[in-house]
């Protein structure tokens, strides 16, 4: 149940056994069934998620209804209005599972205790939202510079197994194209 | 995120009274669990016809229905706590875990085998008075 968050510590820290026992004990585990929230715009993000299994969105919905796809998160990442988690301000995203999913949810109270009781993991939370942030300014990079075609292709390079369980509708919406533009590029570069 | 809750031992006369009385709490999805399968099936559909719209479920696995859910409702008889405990022990860590019995006094069994869960005891009685709200449960 907690084999891929610990692997996912240790690839950044080392933690000894008593410490992987102690953080696990901060740790809600909970499955979603496809297509059941984890949270839904309005509500304040209680918990920060880990996916050990399975597939979840995070999205928002746009005045005519259309729905604007901000991340996927897959095994091995985490998942969180971070806005809403941090300030307890009700959140304007939903995050559905789009798969069966088991994740280890963690609360803010729980979140600090466990800084306290392991401290090595402000190292890894650090580490984390550097990585977070890199991330996000190549989005917002990608979006403002690059055409649909690259923007697709940075996707394409680190997410394969996003790119065969999402569907494409959804990739577009992630993207910020029409699906049809997507068709014409994935075209386009099967036709290269 | 809707709460949901399973209740272990839904069949048990305090198990079936409880759902009875909880059944109607809007938001709410209830997965129910008892190893009577057919009294099982018998409560879910008189549960949904008294009920109409309501999200309930049974489940044959206890460990998984435990794992999805966000509060537990314990209505087994004392003697099945400490095996009960042992089979959701991994999947309630931060849990809250509702314990019903007679006198509403604390199971040391419970808190002894799930330490990293949140224990509440509770008589029958006070169940009515329970709202379940999106950071957990208040009675």
């Amino acid at each position: 149940m907690f084999e891929v968050l610990l692997g996912n510590i240790n690839k950044k820290i080392s933690l000894t056994e008593k410490e992987q026992e102690l953080v696990k004990t901060f740790f809600i585990p909970k499955k979603l069934r496809r297509k059941q929230f984890l949270l839904q715009e309005g509500e304040v993000c209680q918990y920060t998620a880990f996916v050990e299994k399975g597939l979840l969105r995070s999205y928002n919905v746009d005045e005519k209804g259309h729905e604007h796809v901000l991340q996927f998160a897959v095994e091995d990442w985490w998942i969180a209005d971070l806005y809403s988690f941090l300030t307890g301000e009700p959140s304007g995203y939903n995050i559905d599972a789009l798969e069966d999913t088991e994740l280890l949810l963690i609360n803010g109270s729980s979140y600090e205790a466990m800084m306290e009781a392991v401290p090595k993991m402000e190292r890894y939370f650090r580490i984390l939202t550097q990585n977070s942030l890199v991330a996000t300014q190549r989005r917002l990079s990608g979006n403002i510079s690059l055409s649909a075609e690259e923007n697709y292709k940075q996707l394409i390079a680190g997410n394969t197994t996003i790119l065969q369980r999402v569907p494409q509708h959804m990739i577009a919406s992630f993207l910020g194209i029409a699906p049809e533009t997507l068709s014409r590029v994935r075209r386009q570069m099967t036709g290269k | 995120m809707k709460k949901t809750i399973a209740i272990i031992g839904a069949t048990e006369p305090t198990g079936k009274a409880a759902t009875m009385q909880l059944a109607s709490h809007p938001g709410v999805r209830f997965l129910l669990l008892s190893p009577d399968t057919t009294a099982l099936a018998s409560l879910t559909q008189t549960l949904h016809a008294s009920f109409p719209g309501a999200e309930i479920e049974a489940m044959t696995c206890t460990r998984d229905a435990s794992w999805e859910a966000d509060i537990i409702l314990l209505t087994v008889p004392e003697a099945e706590e400490e095996m009960v405990a042992q089979l959701i022990k991994e999947v309630v860590t931060g849990k809250i875990v509702i314990h019903i019995n007679e006198t509403g006094s604390p199971s040391e069994t419970l808190q002894k085998a799930l330490p990293h869960s949140i224990i509440e005891t509770l008589k029958p009685g006070e169940l009515a008075g329970l709202s379940f709200t999106q950071s957990g449960v208040r009675s």
